[in-house]
C-alpha cells in the first residue's frame, strides 16, 4: 500500500452496499498509475470517488475487496479563461468551488446535480444526472469540451480540446459520462461556462393534482413560453414552480405571460419571488427512489399513473422525469410494480435508492438504457481486467 | 473544385482493390440484397462515389449499394464482413475532410434512398427520420409546429442527417444552440458485424454511457447510422440581425471578444472579410460593403421583449470598436439575404480562382486578431491569397486559400500555408477541426494534437466494436505505431 493509502474502517464515508471500503487512495494525478497498480496487484476493485453525493446510485459491487479511489487531491480550479468562457479543473474540484471561481466575473456553471455545490465535477459528470437547469442549459455532458482519464492500467488519455468546438477523435468524454466510474478514472474536465442571467424570478402555482401541474407546464412549452426550469412537487396542493431568466425586460414579459397561461390552466398563484430550482434528489429518510425518463410530452401521464402510489414525487415537466420515493414501510412488490406499471415504455427507470437487499433483485437501471453488450465490449477493451467498478454498471457490467 | 494537396496522407492508404471477377460477384451478391435499381453498374455511375467535398484523393469504390432500410444496410454489412472488404456509408457527400473516400476500396453505402421523416413529435420535441434525410427536410418537417432542427450548416439543403452525425455538424447558429451531438438524441445503427442496435433513447439521459453520442463525429467508422432522433428546438419568437462594417480587421475581431465578454451570447456571430464580400456581391448583389475590411453578422434571438435592449448593447459595442455603420435587418426578407449571403460565402470564393482549400481549425476566441494577423502573415509569406468567412463567436476559423492547380509551385506554397495554418491553431491551444471531421485530410494532425496513449485509448473503443476495421478503414485515427 502507497502512502497516499490508508485503511478506513467501519464508519468512515467511504461505504458501498453497506459495506465500507478495505481502503482508500487519494493519489494525485501523478500517483494515479501507481494507485490502480496496488490495487490491481491486491486483487481489489477501485471505486473511483468524489464528494460521494450521488454513488449509491447503480448495482451491488461484484467483488470481494473494494478500494475507493478518492479525487480529493485532484481538485482544483487550473485555467479559467472568462473571456472565452471556459473553465479547465480537477475532477475533484466541488461545483461550489468552480461557482466561487466564477463569481467575480459574473459567469456561472449552470448545473444543479443532485448533490448540490458538494457535488465534485467528475463524479457528477461520471454520474451524468442533472438537475432541473438542465431544460435551459444542457447537462454537464452538453457543457463539456474536453477531458483527461486514466484507464485501469494506468495510461493517460486525453479527448477534445480547451476552445469551445473540436471534432478531432473520438469524444470519450460521452463515454465518461454516465460510467459511473466504470471505464476509466476522470482527472480533469474542461466545461464551458455561462453568463449569468442578468434577472430571475420564480412563480409558484398550485394545482389540484402532479399531474394537472405537469399538463400546465406542457402547455406553456406549447405557447413556446419555455421557462428555464419547471418543477412539479405533489402534495395537497400539489405545486408547479416555474424559473425563468434573461435581462430585467425579458423576465417581466415572461413572467407575465406564464402566469395568464398558468391561470388559463385553472391554477393559483401561491408564490412570486426569487428562488432557486429544488434539488433533483429524494429526501435524506426515503428508503427507496426511482427516478422514471420518458419522453417529455409523457410526463404528465407518467405523474398521474404514479403520483398515488408514492410517498414524494418530483417532476421534471421539461426534461421528461419523474422523481418518486417511498419512506419507511415501504413494500419492494408494491412499490417495483408501480414504478414499472407508470414507466413510459420509451423511457427508462434507475433506482436511485434502495435497501442493500433489494439491490440484489431489482437492476439499478430498466429500460432503455445503453446497449449492454456494447457496455459490455467497451469495458473489456477499456478495463480489461474488471479493475473499476465492476457490477456497478448497465447489465450488471 | 479541388482542394489542397496533404502531402503523404495518403500512405499506406493503397487500395486493395478487389479482382474484375471478383467485384462482379460482390455485385450480384449486393444487387441480391438491395435489388437491381439499388446498385450503379458502370465504372462512369460509380466515379461520383470516389470521394466527396474534399476532392485533392479520390478513390473508386467496388460497388456502390443504395439501400432504402436498415435491414438492407444490415445485410450489406453482414455480406462485406464474411469478405473482409470495407464499407463506406456516404450521405450527401458534402464532406470536407475526405471522411466519405473509399480508401481501401470496398463498397460505397449511400443512404440516398434512405430520405423518409419517419416521425415528428411535437409534444416531446422529437423528430425520427432515416439518415438520408436532409438537414433542411427535418426544419421543413418540424416548422408547422414551431419547432426546427438547429444545426445549419452551410449545406443544410442537401447535406443529410445521417452525415451531419457523423461528422459532428454544426454551423452559424452553434454558438448558442450548439453542435450536432447536442441535439441527437438517439439512433438506429448497424454494427460492424451487422446487428442493428439502438442508441439513445426518446428520453433524456438515459443511463450508462451516452453511447449514441460517442457515435456522433465517429466519421462511420464505429456502427453505420441508419436512423437519426433528434431534438427539435423552438423556432425563436423574434430575431434582431445586425451587420457591423469595420474599416479595420482588429477592430472587427476584437468586438467579437468584447460582445462575449459583456456576457452575451448571440443567435450567431459570423465574420466575413473584405476579400469574400466583393466575392459575395459578385456573385448574389447581397447588398454588402464591397469597401469594408470585415463585416459581422451578428443576431441576437429569443423573445421579443427585452431582445431590442440585448441588440442595442452589442450595438453600442461594435460602435465603441470603430463599426463604421451597423445595419439592422429591417424585415424576414433582409434577413434571408444576408443569411444567404454568409452562406453561400464559401462557393462565392471559388470564382475568385479555379481551386481552393478551406481550414477549419479553432481557437480560443479571445486570441481571434492574433490569429488573423499572423494568417494573413502567413499567406504572405508564402505568397498565397488568404480570405476569411467563419464562425467568429466560436473561434471556428475557415481560412479560404484560392490557388491554381496547375500551378506546382503555387500548390506546394498552399500546402505549406495549410499545415502552418492549422499548427497555429494547435499552438494557440486549439483544435485541428471543429466541425468538417478528421477524415483523411487531417490525419496527418492527429499526432499533433493527442498523445499516443490518447490515440490507444481511441483505438481501443475502435477495435471493441470493429475488431475486423472494415468500418470505413483509413480515416479519423492514424494507425498505431506498432501496427
Amino acid at each position: 500500500m502507497t502512502a497516499s493509502e490508508r485503511p478506513t474502517g467501519a464508519g468512515g464515508r467511504f461505504v458501498l452496499d453497506g459495506r465500507p471500503a478495505d481502503a482508500v487512495a487519494a493519489p494525485a494525478e501523478s500517483e494515479l498509475a501507481d494507485a490502480l497498480a496496488s490495487a490491481r496487484g491486491a486483487c481489489a476493485a477501485v471505486v473511483p470517488w468524489g464528494a460521494g453525493t450521488d454513488v449509491e446510485t447503480g448495482n451491488p459491487l461484484r467483488t470481494g475487496i473494494w478500494w475507493a479511489l478518492s479525487t480529493e487531491r485532484m481538485a482544483g480550479v487550473r485555467e479559467l479563461s472568462p473571456d472565452d468562457m471556459v473553465v479547465t479543473a480537477g475532477a475533484g474540484t466541488t461545483l461550489g468551488e468552480v461557482l466561487q471561481a466564477l463569481l467575480p466575473f459574473r459567469q456561472w456553471l449552470p448545473i444543479d446535480p443532485p448533490g448540490g455545490e458538494r457535488a465534485t465535477l467528475g463524479g457528477a459528470f461520471a454520474a451524468g444526472v442533472p438537475g432541473l437547469r438542465r431544460a435551459a442549459h444542457g447537462s454537464m455532458a452538453d457543457r463539456v469540451l474536453g477531458v483527461v482519464a486514466a484507464l485501469a492500467d494506468g495510461r493517460r488519455a486525453r479527448s477534445g480540446a480547451r476552445v469551445v468546438k473540436s471534432v478531432a477523435g473520438y469524444d470519450l468524454a460521452r463515454l465518461l459520462s454516465g460510467s459511473r466510474g466504470g471505464l476509466a478514472v476522470l482527472t480533469q474536465i474542461t466545461l464551458r461556462v455561462s453568463p449569468l442571467p442578468q434577472a430571475t424570478a420564480t412563480l409558484a402555482f398550485a394545482a389540484a393534482s402532479g399531474e394537472e401541474a405537469a399538463l400546465a407546464a406542457q402547455g406553456l412549452s406549447m405557447e413556446r413560453l419555455d421557462p428555464a426550469w419547471a418543477a412539479v412537487a405533489t402534495g395537497t396542493p400539489a405545486v408547479l414552480l416555474v424559473g425563468v431568466e434573461g435581462n430585467a425586460d425579458h423576465v417581466a414579459d415572461r413572467g407575465a405571460r406564464m402566469g395568464r397561461v398558468l391561470r388559463e390552466h385553472g391554477m393559483e398563484p401561491v408564490l412570486e419571488g426569487a428562488g432557486e430550482p429544488p434539488a433533483w434528489a429524494p429526501p435524506a429518510d426515503a428508503v427507496a427512489a426511482a427516478t422514471l425518463g420518458c419522453p417529455r410530452g409523457e410526463t404528465a401521464a407518467v405523474v398521474g399513473r404514479l403520483e398515488r402510489e408514492v410517498d414524494g414525487l418530483l417532476a421534471d415537466p421539461l426534461a421528461g422525469r419523474v422523481l418518486a420515493w417511498w419512506q419507511c414501510g415501504a413494500q419492494e412488490g408494491r412499490i417495483t410494480e408501480a414504478v414499472r406499471a407508470s414507466a413510459s415504455p420509451a423511457g427508462h427507470v434507475t433506482w436511485t435508492r434502495l435497501p442493500p437487499a433489494w439491490r440484489l433483485r431489482i437492476d439499478a437501471f430498466e429500460g432503455e438504457v445503453a446497449d449492454p453488450a456494447l457496455v459490455a465490449a467497451l469495458k473489456r477493451a477499456l478495463d480489461p481486467y474488471g479493475l473499476l467498478s465492476p457490477g456497478r454498471s448497465i447489465g450488471r457490467v | 473544385m479541388s482542394r489542397t494537396p496533404s502531402a503523404a496522407i495518403m500512405r499506406g492508404m493503397v487500395a486493395d482493390r478487389l479482382g474484375e471477377l471478383d467485384r462482379a460477384e460482390l455485385e450480384r451478391e449486393v444487387q441480391a440484397i438491395v435489388g437491381a435499381d439499388g446498385v450503379l453498374r458502370t465504372e462512369a455511375e460509380r466515379r461520383v462515389y470516389d470521394g466527396d467535398a474534399y476532392t485533392l484523393h479520390r478513390a473508386q469504390p467496388d460497388a456502390v449499394a443504395l439501400p432504402r432500410t436498415t435491414e438492407e444496410v444490415s445485410a450489406v454489412v453482414v455480406l462485406c464482413a464474411r469478405r473482409g472488404i470495407p464499407v463506406v456509408a456516404r450521405g450527401a457527400g458534402t464532406g470536407l475532410s475526405g471522411g466519405a473516400t473509399p480508401v481501401r476500396g470496398g463498397v460505397v453505402l449511400s443512404t440516398m434512398r434512405m430520405n423518409r421523416i419517419l416521425r415528428v413529435d411535437p409534444a416531446s420535441r422529437l423528430i425520427t427520420a432515416q439518415a438520408g434525410a436532409t438537414n433542411a427536410s427535418l426544419t421543413r418537417a418540424a416548422a408547422p409546429h414551431g419547432l426546427h432542427f438547429a444545426p445549419d450548416p452551410s449545406s443544410q439543403v442537401v447535406s443529410t442527417i445521417g452525415g451531419n452525425v457523423a461528422e459532428n455538424a454544426g454551423g452559424p447558429h452553434t454558438l448558442k444552440y450548439g453542435v450536432t451531438a447536442n441535439h441527437v438524441v438517439a439512433m438506429t445503427v448497424v454494427l460492424a458485424d451487422g446487428r442493428v442496435t439502438r442508441l439513445g433513447s426518446d428520453a433524456d439521459d438515459a443511463p450508462g454511457p451516452d453511447l449514441a453520442r460517442l457515435f456522433v463525429g465517429s466519421e462511420g467508422t464505429l456502427g453505420i447510422v441508419t436512423e437519426v432522433t433528434a431534438r427539435l428546438t423552438p423556432l425563436p419568437e423574434a430575431w434582431r440581425t445586425l451587420l457591423a462594417v469595420f474599416d479595420d480587421v482588429e477592430d472587427c475581431t476584437a468586438t467579437v471578444t468584447a460582445i462575449i465578454a459583456e456576457g452575451i451570447v448571440p443567435a450567431a456571430l459570423e465574420m466575413i472579410d473584405e476579400i469574400i464580400l466583393r466575392a459575395i456581391e459578385r456573385a448574389l448583389s447581397a447588398g454588402l460593403p464591397e469597401d469594408a475590411a470585415a463585416v459581422l453578422v451578428i443576431e441576437v434571438d429569443g423573445p421579443d421583449a427585452g431582445l431590442d435592449r440585448d441588440a442595442d448593447r452589442v450595438e453600442a459595442i461594435c460602435r465603441a470598436h470603430r463599426a463604421r455603420d451597423v445595419r439592422r435587418a429591417a424585415d424576414e426578407e433582409e434577413r434571408a439575404r444576408l443569411w444567404m449571403a454568409r452562406k453561400k460565402g464559401v462557393g462565392a470564393v471559388g470564382r475568385l480562382a479555379p481551386n481552393m482549400v478551406t481550414q477549419d481549425g479553432v481557437i480560443p476566441r479571445t486570441r481571434l486578431p492574433e490569429a488573423l494577423r499572423r494568417i494573413a502573415e502567413i499567406g504572405r509569406r508564402r505568397r498565397v491569397r488568404v480570405c476569411n468567412v467563419f464562425h467568429a463567436g466560436d473561434g471556428n476559423l475557415h481560412p479560404c486559400i484560392v490557388y491554381d492547380q496547375r500551378d506546382a509551385d503555387e500548390v506546394l506554397r498552399v500546402e505549406q500555408a495549410n499545415r502552418e495554418i492549422v499548427e497555429l491553431c494547435l499552438a494557440m491551444g486549439g483544435s485541428i477541426t471543429g466541425e468538417h471531421g478528421v477524415g483523411i485530410e487531417k490525419l496527418s494532425f492527429m499526432r499533433a494534437m493527442f498523445a499516443e496513449s490518447d490515440l490507444d485509448a481511441m483505438r481501443s473503443v475502435r477495435r471493441a466494436l470493429d475488431p475486423a476495421g472494415l468500418l470505413n478503414p483509413g480515416k479519423l485515427l492514424p494507425e498505431s505505431p506498432s501496427a
